[in-house]
């Protein structure tokens, strides 16, 4: 009998979500007093999801309509792939703070918003079945450049949102409860700060990466550069948010809690360009990379 | 980045661009605009007399392309130009001339201070070893009374910045030049043809120097069977009546003949319009090129247009229109209609005659471009990109050591000053203390 990956795949899926969510309530939990036990849930979800989710996105590239079985990156250029690749990178990099800065309570607002991003992948985006690899268009190393810098600057913006989050509610509370059990779990403002900080820059190198890549794959293949579609323009928007950002904060000062709302703002309008403006402002883009 | 210069010697208007909050006011505004010219629709022009002569004097329905946008965008790059002429002085200035010393060290976020009873020669060299085994460089200098060591180590994080901005401006005249030298061209499939018969179309372009034709041959899908049209056809390129070059064009991989590229595009949303005169039928199109046209209302004396307009291209099938007579100029005060899929209007007029649109078919268009200045809007991605991979994977961090001798004892005063990557600086120096101290 053949071998029916999406059955097993469907399972790995359904597998991850299911784990994601659960290390998310785990994560709120030990956030607000069950300590210990929630903790180590919540780890172990995440490791769980993320073993998961590397194997969904190995299953995705494979193509087994062809013998023998070939590993084919260009099946990941959809939008339900892009969320695959989007949410490992976010888990890997939480997985990351929890392990380097003893940092597990990123996961209180990332498995949330990974857990989110996949159920809208699930039933909005789907998955495409390659559907776009076998055109030679959409076969160029350009594209996938611009795909992996796009997935790796998403996940970075996604967890400095995650922890301007965080570092706005520290704040709050440190004024207001000090000695509250959630005041006493979230990490120093300075370490929120910093990482926030220092995952903008990752994200916005990657971004710009993105965009080049982009621009680059465009030309080739339409001949234009920069067209001002709506994805284009919200992209340059949303590129401009960040470089305001970052020169603020180098020249202006500008840290804590305006720092913090710039990324949370910053996200906002990058999820805006990935999701708001497929629906709003549809334009020729076609997979809503 | 203007603020290190002496102010009063620079004439205001440098003073003005010299400054950050400027770019940082410009940036708003471009996104602003920017937020503009995508939430607005094309047809807003069209929205009550008042109403669209404002829009079409501001220009709010094509706003990338009009003078304010561009002025915006060209002030930010002259902002760019001005702070990067003062930084690149500062930089060179701190990249050359280390500053040895700081006012007060103990104001500095990292600093501590022992004693200790070795001589202040001895101190200064294990010191320095425990500086240059962290890959620092030293510089030490100072006289009876105190030692001075300053190490810094990968000082070349502040050139990131300033390649950054460098990329950012190339890339900025790489768009300008491509804009003004650039030549573009489209053939689009003729009406009511199977967008397919590519092989049948023909056509010229001319510039100043050369007149090419072309014919493309033998166009065909690739997989029929699915929901993308995947092209592949033979180009035939003739310059001034002789054939230049032939090759194979698809969907997305041009055809390039030196610097000009032919690009296969067919998802052109065109509209159609079908008119009836007393039975005969025929259509008329928009193409994407034109974005409107007009029809003459046939035996209409005296003469009668009816013009057509898009009015949000690519998405739901609707146009406007207006019924105008010439007679001679058209009648600028013709009130403007809305017309949706599979409506259809008769003229009371002229009631034999009416008109309907369709909707929408994918036209298929062949576009030539001959762009001069894609090298430049590469290269300055380039230096772009390099500049932020400096800033990002580099991070300038200064240490000073101060030794005073006190009676019997060597006042050691350690202070450190990083901008970036606090975290892990504030480890790295208590490291370097400790050895310091040991």
């Amino acid at each position: 009998m053949a071998f029916q990956s999406w059955r097993f795949e469907n399972a790995i899926f359904y597998f991850m979500l299911a784990a994601y969510l659960l290390a998310g309530i785990f994560a709120w939990l030990e956030g607000f007093g069950k300590e210990g036990l929630a903790r180590r849930f919540c780890l172990g979800l995440s490791v769980l999801g993320f073993a998961a989710n590397t194997l969904v996105l190995t299953l995705r590239v494979m193509n087994f309509e062809v013998r023998p079985v070939v590993i084919d990156p260009y099946r990941l250029i959809n939008t339900y792939e892009f969320l695959l690749t989007f949410s490992w990178f976010t888990v890997l990099v939480h997985l990351f703070l929890a392990r380097r800065y003893k940092f597990q309570a990123s996961g209180t607002f990332l498995m949330p918003l990974v857990f989110g991003l996949l159920l809208y992948g699930l039933t909005v985006a789907k998955p495409a079945s390659g559907q776009f690899a076998s055109f030679i268009v959409y076969r160029s190393r350009w594209l996938l450049v611009y795909f992996l810098t796009s997935a790796l600057a998403y996940g970075s913006f996604a967890i400095s949102f995650g922890l301007g989050i965080m570092y706005l509610l520290k704040n709050y509370l440190h004024n207001t409860n000090p000695r509250g059990h959630l005041a006493q779990r979230l990490p120093g403002l300075d370490l929120l700060d910093e990482l926030g900080y220092r995952l903008v820059l990752h994200g916005f190198s990657f971004f710009s990466a993105s965009l080049i890549a982009g621009a680059v794959w465009n030309y080739r293949a339409w001949g234009t550069v920069w067209s001002w579609e709506p994805k284009e323009a919200w992209s340059f928007i949303s590129w401009l948010a960040f470089v305001a950002y970052l020169h603020s904060r180098h020249l202006h000062g500008w840290r804590g809690n305006r720092s913090a709302w710039m990324t949370v703002m910053g996200f906002l309008a990058v999820l805006f360009t990935f999701i708001g403006v497929s629906y709003f402002l549809p334009g020729q883009n076609i997979f809503g990379l | 980045m203007g603020d290190q210069t002496n102010n009063r010697t620079m004439p205001a208007i440098w003073r003005i661009f010299a400054s950050m909050r400027l770019g940082l006011v410009l940036m708003f505004l471009l996104a602003g605009a920017a937020t503009l010219g995508v939430l607005l629709p094309l047809g807003i022009s069209s929205q009550g007399e008042v109403f669209g002569q404002i829009v079409q004097a501001i220009g709010l329905n094509r706003v990338f392309s009009t003078w304010w946008f561009k002025g915006i965008a060209l002030l930010l790059a002259v902002n760019i130009l001005v702070c990067l002429v003062y930084r690149i002085r500062a930089v060179i200035y701190v990249l050359r001339f280390p500053r040895m010393t700081v006012g007060s060290m103990d104001r500095l976020k990292y600093y501590e201070t022992f004693f200790a009873r070795e001589k202040a020669e001895e101190i200064a060299g294990q010191t320095t070893q425990v500086l240059l085994a962290n890959r620092y460089r030293v510089l030490q200098s100072g006289d009876e009374e105190q030692v001075l060591i300053y190490a810094d180590k990968q000082r070349f994080a502040i050139v990131g910045p300033v390649l950054a901005h460098i990329g950012a401006l190339v890339l900025f005249a790489g768009i300008l030049w491509s804009s003004s030298s650039s030549m573009q061209g489209t053939f689009i499939t003729g009406t009511q043809e199977d967008p397919f018969k590519l092989a049948t179309l023909g056509g010229r372009l001319t510039d100043q120097e050369k007149t090419l034709s072309l014919k493309a041959v033998d166009v065909k899908l690739i997989s029929p069977a699915s929901g993308v049209r995947d092209l592949k056809g033979t180009l035939e390129l003739y310059q001034n009546g002789q054939m230049e070059k032939t090759g194979e064009i698809s969907y997305g991989v041009p055809f390039i003949n030196s610097n000009a590229n032919f690009h296969l595009l067919y998802n052109v949303p065109t509209v159609l319009i079908s008119t009836n005169n007393n039975g005969q039928q025929d259509v008329k199109l928009i193409r994407p090129t034109e974005n409107e046209t007009s029809i003459l209302v046939p035996n209409s004396n005296p003469p009668m247009y009816i013009s057509f307009s898009i009015l949000r291209p690519g998405t739901s099938p609707q146009v406007t229109y207006t019924v105008v007579e010439y007679t001679p100029s058209p009648n600028p005060g013709a009130a403007v209609h809305e017309m949706r899929a599979g409506e259809q209007v008769q003229l009371i007029n002229y009631p034999a005659f009416s008109f309907s649109l369709v909707g929408y078919e994918d036209a298929l268009k062949l576009r030539f471009t001959e762009d001069k200045g894609i090298g430049l809007v590469l290269a300055g991605a380039l230096i772009l990109l390099l500049g932020m991979c400096v800033s990002l994977f580099l991070h300038y961090r200064k240490v000073w050591v101060n030794l005073i001798p006190d009676c019997e004892q060597v006042q050691v005063m350690v202070g450190g000053y990083t901008s970036r990557h606090r975290v892990n600086f504030s480890s790295e120096f208590s490291g370097l203390v400790e050895e310091i101290k040991s």
